[in-house]
């Protein structure tokens, strides 16, 4: 059934909103759901192992439980992974896999781990590390895509559905066809004049996450066509690169502003949407060499082959001018700034550094009048 | 004075320790031979073998932390726009490159070495090192760090003898093809062909000179009183530790254990008044090593232990040697994990906190160096869970910036008094 363009839009900012729902729905009508923490885990071979993928994020409001194991300076959005563990709110899931992707995220494996052990997480599903390492060179590779496989098995005798080569073909055409609609989206946001409010666009883009691919690509595609309701401000065009952002507030402030971001050097946003998998004739090695080489990843190793995409669009975005999200407890993102910073001089285009989580709105408003 | 170095074996050390440092600034600072800068989880094992001299990252930032220096350079690299919130223990040497401190640099500051090497541990670590690589103009070999499954509690029982159930054999077989591949490097830098014959040698010393501190940290745990200050036991293992597999190594280590053997025979105590025992978590406190003392007369309490000690025997060692390169690869593939992480510290923590009749445990915690703070609320709370008082510090191990002596020393006297005198 054709889905009206408005209530696209309202299906996915709830899904963005409400982002286990979906899962709840699938686990509910028997279909075995599997989480996964982060951008690196291959969505491909969850769905061909006949299974439901979400993404298990940070969500908003305290975390108690985990906040008695896990040291303050934590990323929050592991800490609020930690607490929906503990709190039993991912009993229904299949397994939870865990990438070796950030060391935050390989640590928050090994404390769920220790957890389960001590008997403080009774209700927690069972952990799949994924060890996927991230420097470019042909041992490395070798040696992931021999972790990719054992993924691959693991999920196959959870399910008891095998992954197959024509059922991975089947997942990647299902990922790359909510990928060339999320291009759609993203080619839009950084036309002349923007189209899409920052704010909206980073929630549409984010709740592919959290719905099944082929239910998620038709209501974008028809979301697309609501475009003149929500044009985007006028203002700076933005690019926004740094921590990555699960939410959206950053966006709305922005929007409110009278500037709009439109694109993120980060999973959540732009480089979601690219580049498409080649199955080609070996559907494994495409998803393997997809998550470890072309996903955004703090790991990734050496700088030039992290750092590509970023100095690219710098050109072909054209942004006025370059917010860096640098909060604490960043220990990672901030390394590359003073080099940055030096890039976007020589290039005359202007900087933000946003280091608090909630930036302050005056300082961004003054920031933006001085773009002209 | 409380801080007076009371073995010979310490004096020793540090005598070699000016030596090396002398033979360094020879071969590396004047005459220009190429020599590494590595991580302190890289295996120097390889570069001994090939003849590479080394300087550890860590080490070289307690000698700045030693001299007081580390303020000026961390405030500087904040000038250069790296914010303050980075880590700090393994960016301090970044930091000594990227400032100059002119005359005041120790010894000059570091040459521009043939090769950096790290493993990726946590995130930054790539960053760090390619900065540092950039700044010399020098190449960065890194070794990954994957992620392990299997995750035995009381692995101190597997490490020497079944250490190839402890790593998984696929990532045995991944770190020790990347070892083979440092190997070559070091065979393009130095033009001499890499031997396992030699490599075999030099892990069997290696284990005799840990068999002399497992006897040490044996001896430690059953006399009646700590017969070696954490301050003195630090020096003398770590001196060895970065010499490890030298016949000075070996033989200090010896020396080390017939002195500590013949300070319990005599009945030495390094206080004699000792009342109660403390166990230090974390790394060193380099800028104030002095803090470790400071509670033997107000409160005879005697820090009996660290981790540098016991963690030689119960890491290092590896027995069967067939293929060397393989046990080799095993010790750096869990390396950090081993020593911060759950299962592993909480549970080595608390066997040793038993065998060494520990009445109190302070913990740091380095907030500006995250990979070794992450994981101290599990050893904290297994410490408690196990009957033993804990007291939390947070302080930065070479940044001495945030320290406030009176605040620290009365925080001490506060878990003193009302909880481990409370559970005495």
């Amino acid at each position: 059934m054709k889905v009206q363009p408005q209530e696209a839009v309202q299906v996915l900012t709830a899904a963005y909103a409400d982002r286990l729902g979906a899962a709840r729905v699938a686990a509910s009508s028997g279909c075995p759901v599997i989480g996964h923490v982060g951008n690196t885990v291959p969505v491909e071979l969850i769905v061909a192992a006949g299974a439901f993928a979400v993404q298990v994020t940070g969500a908003e409001g305290d975390t108690p439980l985990a906040d008695t194991w896990l040291e303050g300076f934590y990323d929050p959005d592991v800490r609020a992974i930690c607490e929906q563990a503990l709190r039993g709110e991912l009993r229904f899931m299949r397994a939870l896999v865990i990438p070796r992707s950030t060391e935050p995220h390989h640590k928050l494996y090994l404390s769920l781990r220790e957890l389960q052990r001590l008997g403080q997480a009774p209700q927690l599903p069972p952990l799949l590390l994924y060890d996927l390492p991230h420097t470019q060179d042909e041992a490395l590779r070798c040696y992931g895509h021999s972790r990719t496989q054992a993924l691959a098995d693991h999920l196959g005798e959870l399910t008891g559905q095998l992954v197959t080569e024509p059922g991975l073909r089947a997942a990647i055409h299902a990922t790359n066809t909510v990928r060339s609609v999320q291009q759609q989206l993203q080619l839009m946001r950084q036309s002349r004049p923007a189209h899409w409010r920052g704010e909206l666009a980073q929630m549409l883009n984010g709740a592919a996450r959290f719905l099944a691919p082929e239910r998620y690509a038709p209501l974008l595609a028809a979301a697309l066509m609501t475009l003149p309701a929500h044009a985007a401000p006028r203002g700076p065009r933005l690019l926004l690169k740094g921590v990555p952002l699960g939410h959206a507030g950053l966006h709305r402030l922005v929007d409110d502003a009278g500037a709009v971001i439109v694109a993120e050097d980060d999973p959540w946003g732009t480089r979601s949407a690219w580049p498409l998998l080649r199955a080609g004739s070996d559907p494994m090695a495409s998803v393997f060499q997809h998550y470890h080489a072309e996903v955004p990843c703090p790991r990734i190793h050496p700088r030039a082959a992290r750092e590509a995409w970023f100095l690219q669009a710098l050109g072909t975005v054209a942004p006025d001018g370059v917010l860096f999200h640098l909060p604490a407890p960043d220990d990672v993102h901030g390394w590359d700034y003073p080099r940055h910073r030096d890039e976007l001089a020589r290039r005359g285009i202007p900087h933000l550094v946003l280091r608090e989580p909630q930036p302050n709105p005056e300082m961004l408003r003054t920031w933006l009048r001085s773009l002209g | 004075m409380a801080n007076d170095k009371q073995l010979h074996c310490t004096a020793a050390a540090s005598e070699r320790q000016k030596t090396w440092f002398a033979e360094l600034r020879r071969d590396v600072f004047e005459q220009r031979q190429p020599y590494a800068i590595i991580n302190a989880d890289a295996p120097h094992d390889l570069f001994h073998v090939m003849g590479v001299p080394v300087v550890t990252n860590q080490w070289w930032s307690a000698m700045v932390a030693a001299k007081r220096l580390t303020h000026e350079y961390l405030d500087g690299l904040n000038a250069l726009g790296f914010d303050e919130s980075l880590c700090r223990y393994c960016s301090v040497g970044l930091a000594t490159t990227l400032i100059d401190l002119k005359e005041r640099a120790p010894w000059g500051g570091l040459p521009k070495p043939a090769m950096l090497c790290a493993r990726l541990t946590c995130d930054c670590m790539s960053r760090v090192f390619e900065e540092w690589a950039d700044a010399f103009g020098t190449e960065l070999f890194t070794l990954e760090a994957p992620g392990s499954s299997v995750l035995p509690p009381r692995w101190w029982e597997l490490s020497r003898h079944r250490w190839a159930e402890l790593s998984e054999p696929h990532r045995l077989e991944l770190m020790t093809a990347q070892l083979w591949a440092l190997a070559r490097r070091l065979e393009a830098i130095t033009g001499k062909p890499f031997s396992e014959d030699e490599l075999r040698a030099f892990l069997g010393r290696v284990n005799a000179q840990e068999e002399y501190f497992d006897e040490v940290r044996q001896l430690i745990a059953s006399a009646p009183k700590c017969p070696v200050r954490i301050n003195e036991q630090m020096s003398n293992t770590m001196a060895a530790q970065w010499h490890r597999g030298s016949e000075w190594a070996l033989s200090h280590a010896r020396a080390f254990r017939d002195e500590v053997a013949q300070r319990v025979r005599d009945g030495v105590s390094v206080y004699e008044g000792e009342r109660r025992r403390l166990i230090w978590i974390g790394a060193g406190l380099w800028h104030n090593t002095a803090f470790y003392t400071n509670f033997e007369q107000s409160h005879g309490a005697v820090f009996v232990w660290s981790m540098y000690l016991p963690f030689g025997p119960d890491w290092y060692i590896r027995y069967g040697l067939d293929d060397p390169m393989r046990a080799l690869a095993s010790r750096v593939v869990t390396m950090n994990e081993v020593l911060h992480n759950p299962p592993y510290a909480p549970e080595w923590i608390v066997e040793e906190a038993k065998r060494n009749r520990i009445d109190g445990a302070v913990l740091l915690m380095p907030k500006g160096s995250r990979p070794s703070a992450a994981g101290t609320i599990f050893i904290q709370r297994a410490l408690e869970a196990a009957g033993i008082p804990t007291h939390l510090l947070e302080a930065d191990m070479v940044d001495s910036r945030g320290w406030d002596d009176a605040r620290e020393h009365a925080a001490m006297v506060r878990f003193l008094d009302e909880r481990v005198e409370a559970s005495a």
